[in-house]
């Protein structure tokens, strides 16, 4: 390979990762935390107890529903997988049921509705990775597509500009400044090169109809119609005015079971319950298999049986599918989420040192290094404000979920506003403090902040799910080292 | 098992290069211990895939393979640059 053309990709992956590197990292942070999204929506809504089985939960919905919604058009209730807890009902009218979906009510372990805090919990972070925040979900969508491309590039462009990827696959030089700082961004890279671009690769499948609609645009007819090709929908007939008793909806369960080799049940839906025409569709978890693609039985609400199944997947929607389940990982049992997790998180810092590096190598080469260029600085900051206010905002939006009020009006909305102000200060201090500064205080303040979340959760909320409180204490360890590392830095060349 | 087969198969890979055989074990290796130390790396790394894909289906085998592959490999390298260290002039 000439050095010409090397070159030209040097500065294609220095450009290509810089221009969206803030997004992407917020991207990355957000996603790889969401591969807790079940385990954060736990923590952040303590009142829910332990995990019951399926029939449990099962028998308590309907019991609950029975009493306070017998004739009510339709009934949802969404179970928790392994990972979650508290199952939760939402039914519609008879006499209005189109009206817009009622907040869910999630029932205790005896069947009773819990007041459970207003709060997104792991949905803000899934959410946050693919929509970003106050913006149109289609404009946060595009930008998330524009940045992965982008990384896409950056991946293909670094392997070609990395110029001893074998011989230097081991090697991490410490304390040798930019030397250290390239070590740290290609070893982050390139032991997880398969990762990075399998998930880069996918998350661009994810959306794939909304950035090359064409395709699903002309088979079918039209995009809609491709969409009721693979989505099963059944026919629900309406009632008959006929009554007959529902099928004890564990029943239910046991028949889906049977249907999927042993599969589990995420979602119940039941038209029309106690009426001879009443029909209960169950969707399969998500948990279950790789693949992304619903899987879903009708069954007869009186009796129990299966009247019709969702078809098996053809090959295109298959593999579309796979991509898109490997990117979210749902299948994923706990073993290789921690896997799953440990990478994304390298991912996380290969783009933070990518960041980083781009300010090292030229703070060497600046002509004034008291008054750099405005371009630096800006950089800098950017950098700071990003890869440590980031973390410090998260932990702010935990913070939040703790501490307001728990009846408070948009209660969910302002855990989020909590986070972006946090963030909005993190981007002033960045700018009017010097960044060696910057980044101590702010990676101290993150590590703080986190590690007395962890124990004022285990002292004062819940001593039930403290595995997860060791998870954010870890971070917390994480945060306080690189700001420990920042400042012994700082002294050092004082 | 499997990470223990990576950081196996990655060891000796490393271990087959001039740089860390040097740091590690000292001198170079010579040329039939490093094809030796390549081959049995590659072995390892071929049965993590191999024991996975059977353990746990094809597609969710390779998924953990190529996930203890990179965890693997980063455990060498860690290693590594703690056992260097030493030899580093400060």
């Amino acid at each position: 390979m000439s050095g010409r053309f090397r070159q030209t990709q040097a500065s294609l992956h220095t450009w290509s990762g810089l221009v969206v590197g803030w997004v992407l990292y917020a991207m990355f942070l957000a996603g790889t935390v969401s591969f807790w999204r079940e385990e954060i929506t736990r923590w952040t809504q303590p009142e829910i107890g332990a995990h019951q089985p399926a029939d449990v939960d099962v028998a308590n919905a309907q019991r609950y529903l029975q009493a306070h919604a017998a004739h009510a058009a339709q009934w949802d209730i969404a179970l928790p997988d392994e990972r979650g807890a508290g199952v939760s009902v939402t039914f519609r009218d008879k006499a209005a049921p189109r009206t817009p979906t009622m907040a869910p009510i999630y029932l205790d372990a005896h069947g009773e509705p819990l007041n459970v805090r207003a709060t997104e919990g792991g949905d803000f972070f899934y959410r946050l990775h693919f929509d970003m925040h106050y913006m149109p979900i289609l404009w946060g969508r595009w930008l998330a597509g524009i940045c992965a491309m982008a990384m896409l590039i950056a991946i293909v462009s670094g392997v070609i500009t990395h110029k001893k990827i074998f011989v230097d696959f081991f090697t991490f030089r410490p304390r040798k400044g930019q030397r250290s700082w390239l070590d740290g961004h290609n070893a982050l890279a390139v032991l997880a090169l398969p990762f990075h671009l399998m998930i880069t690769y996918t998350g661009l499948v994810t959306l794939m109809t909304i950035y090359m609609p064409w395709g699903a645009d002309g088979s079918n007819g039209s995009r809609n119609a491709l969409f009721a090709a693979i989505i099963p929908t059944y026919a629900t007939p309406s009632a008959s005015g006929i009554e007959k008793p529902l099928v004890d909806l564990r029943m239910a369960l046991g028949e889906a079971a049977k249907a999927w080799d042993g599969g589990h049940v995420a979602t119940l839906k039941i038209t029309q319950p106690g009426d001879a025409s009443a029909r209960i569709v169950a969707e399969r978890a998500g948990s279950d298999r790789i693949s992304s693609n619903q899987v879903t039985v009708q069954m007869d609400g009186t009796t129990g049986a299966i009247i019709a199944a969702s078809k098996p997947e053809s090959p295109g929607v298959l593999t579309r599918g796979g991509m898109i389940g490997v990117h979210a990982g749902r299948f994923a049992p706990l073993e290789m989420r921690w896997l799953y997790f440990l990478l994304g998180m390298a991912g996380t810092a290969m783009v933070a040192t990518g960041l980083v590096l781009w300010t090292v190598k030229r703070r060497a080469k600046l002509p004034d290094p008291a008054r750099p260029h405005f371009g630096f600085r800006l950089v800098e900051r950017l950098n700071v404000a990003f890869v440590a206010g980031m973390p410090l905002a998260m932990s702010a939006f935990l913070w939040a979920n703790r501490l307001l009020p728990h009846d408070m009006a948009d209660r969910a909305a302002w855990e989020i506003h909590t986070m972006f102000i946090v963030w909005a200060v993190a981007l002033l201090h960045a700018c009017f403090v010097s960044p060696r500064k910057a980044w101590s205080i702010q990676f101290a303040l993150a590590g703080v902040s986190l590690v007395v979340l962890a124990m004022g959760d285990v002292i004062f909320v819940r001593a039930d799910f403290v595995w997860i409180d060791l998870v954010i204490a870890a971070h917390a360890a994480v945060c306080l080292a690189i700001a420990w590392g920042v400042g012994r830095h700082g002294k050092q060349r004082a | 098992m499997s990470l223990l087969l990576a950081i196996v198969g990655f060891a000796c890979l490393a271990a087959a290069m001039n740089r860390h055989h040097s740091e590690v074990i000292g001198g170079k290796p010579t040329p039939s211990r490093a094809r030796l130390l390549r081959v049995a790396g590659s072995v390892a790394l071929f049965a993590l895939l191999v024991l996975d894909m059977t353990n746990s289906g094809a597609a969710f085998g390779a998924l953990l393979a190529f996930g203890y592959a990179s965890a693997g490999a980063g455990v060498v390298l860690l290693t590594l640059t703690v056992l260097s260290r030493p030899r580093v002039p400060r």
